[in-house]
């Protein structure tokens, strides 16, 4: 595993300032400006999943919140030979937004089976380097009779007392039995090993389809958690459009997921037995 | 020394569990670099028609085609079942239109179309249609065909 680490600002070969850079077995995650965190600090994760309930709800919080993007993450050795372009500039399919107490990573293509667990680790590894109080995961769980659920509901779990004492505070419920499957299974895992804390929202929610209204019960939670106003009124009116627009994903995330034997997540764990 | 013998054992536990992740990741590298790490599927066309997301779910005497329409008029609803297959059509309640997107950027969306092609037991001419409106959601059963 090789790493580069810069305190120094550096530029790339196009000029761009990179506050920091780090390769990590395949992966390269870089700064393109100064972050400088308030406590407590939040990691956000919007790795598509489930319902899309992370892609959805970050997105939305990244652009109700007006966060500025500070970086972001690439691999010649994971991801597909593609650039994104917003707004007329190019940029990685991964990428990393902040503002106050917030970081937000944000990606555009599903995590290949092979990438996750590399993945995981530099996420819990930057957490830890960045001195970040708690990874956010918010995910999607699926379930089969979703169409008749009116409101899904929002459980929990954490890795650390600090993340279970603001989550009881809240008076959701936690997440008792079942598996987990994909990034965010690793990510977990890892936090756990490596003493960080990452607090876990499951939200009900369609397998196939992306699904909004999921992601507003995720964002009502992570409002109350942050103690931020996140105005809903916006997603809630936009919901259909943001399903038509995101089918793509969603298709290629689920073709991801099945690979990823996410029928597991269905499954009863033989301790409940 | 037991503590010693019991680090020793959970270090080799460790290494193990570190060379079975280590082996289904080049696994997944190589499945990846065969099959592609996703297929990336465009499901706009420039006819105006967009393809809707489906499920399709088996039990022992059904067959079940979940289809997300979100925008969709449902009240256009149509649906028509043909040799093996059930043709889905429906119009959207608006059009879309997508500029800033330079590949699409001069075609108006107006309707969702999808064929489902099913197995020979399908009999599709007895389809039976359920619609959950206030997600634009359809279900369309359609019975196996009676054996003896």
């Amino acid at each position: 595993m090789e790493k580069l680490l810069s305190r120094e600002p550096l530029y790339d070969i196009l000029g761009v300032i990179m506050y920091y850079t780090e390769e990590y077995d395949g992966l390269t995650i870089f700064e393109t400006k100064e972050i400088k965190l308030k406590t407590p600090s939040y990691l956000m994760l919007g790795l598509p999943d489930t319902g899309l309930v992370a892609s959805i709800s970050t997105s939305y919080i990244v652009d109700a919140l007006k966060m500025e993007e500070v970086g972001g993450v690439d691999s010649y050795r994971y991801f597909p030979p593609i650039t994104v372009i917003h707004n007329g500039e190019p940029k990685p399919p991964l990428r990393i937004f902040h503002k106050d107490n917030m970081l937000v990573m944000i990606s555009e293509i599903p995590i290949s089976p092979a990438a996750i667990h590399p993945i995981a680790f530099l996420i819990v590894d930057y957490a830890r380097k960045k001195g970040i109080d708690h990874i956010v995961s918010p995910v999607g769980i699926g379930v089969p009779n979703r169409v008749n659920i009116e409101k899904p509901s929002v459980y929990w779990t954490s890795t650390s007392k600090e993340g279970e004492e603001i989550m009881e505070k809240l008076g959701i419920k936690k997440f008792q039995e079942g598996f987990i499957v994909g990034p965010y299974a690793i990510v977990l895992k890892e936090a756990k090993r490596k003493r960080v804390s990452n607090i876990v929202l499951f939200a009900e929610a369609f397998v196939e389809f992306p699904d909004p209204a999921a992601a507003v019960e995720v964002l009502n939670v992570l409002s109350k958690m942050l103690n931020v106003q996140i105005n809903l009124k916006p997603l809630l009116e936009k919901a259909e459009e943001i399903r038509l627009k995101t089918r793509e994903l969603m298709l290629s995330t689920k073709k991801v997921l099945d690979r990823l034997r996410k029928g597991y997540e269905r499954q009863l764990p033989l301790m409940y037995v | 020394m037991f503590e010693s013998r019991r680090r020793k054992r959970r270090d080799i536990f460790e290494i193990i569990r570190e060379f079975e992740e280590e082996i289904e990741r080049e696994f997944e590298e190589i499945i990846d670099r065969f099959l592609g790490q996703y297929e990336a599927k465009s499901m706009w066309s420039s006819d105006g028609t967009l393809e809707p997301l489906i499920e399709v779910k088996e039990t022992d005497n059904k067959y079940v085609i979940i289809v997300d329409l979100p925008l969709a008029n449902l009240k256009t609803l149509s649906i028509t079942g043909k040799y093996n297959t059930i043709e889905i059509r429906c119009q959207l309640k608006k059009d879309i239109r997508l500029d800033r997107w330079i590949i699409q950027r001069q075609t108006t969306f107006r309707e969702y179309r999808k064929t489902v092609m099913l197995p020979e037991d399908a009999d599709v001419a007895k389809f039976q249609v359920r619609k959950y409106e206030n997600f634009s959601i359809i279900e369309i059963i359609v019975p196996k065909k009676f054996r003896l």
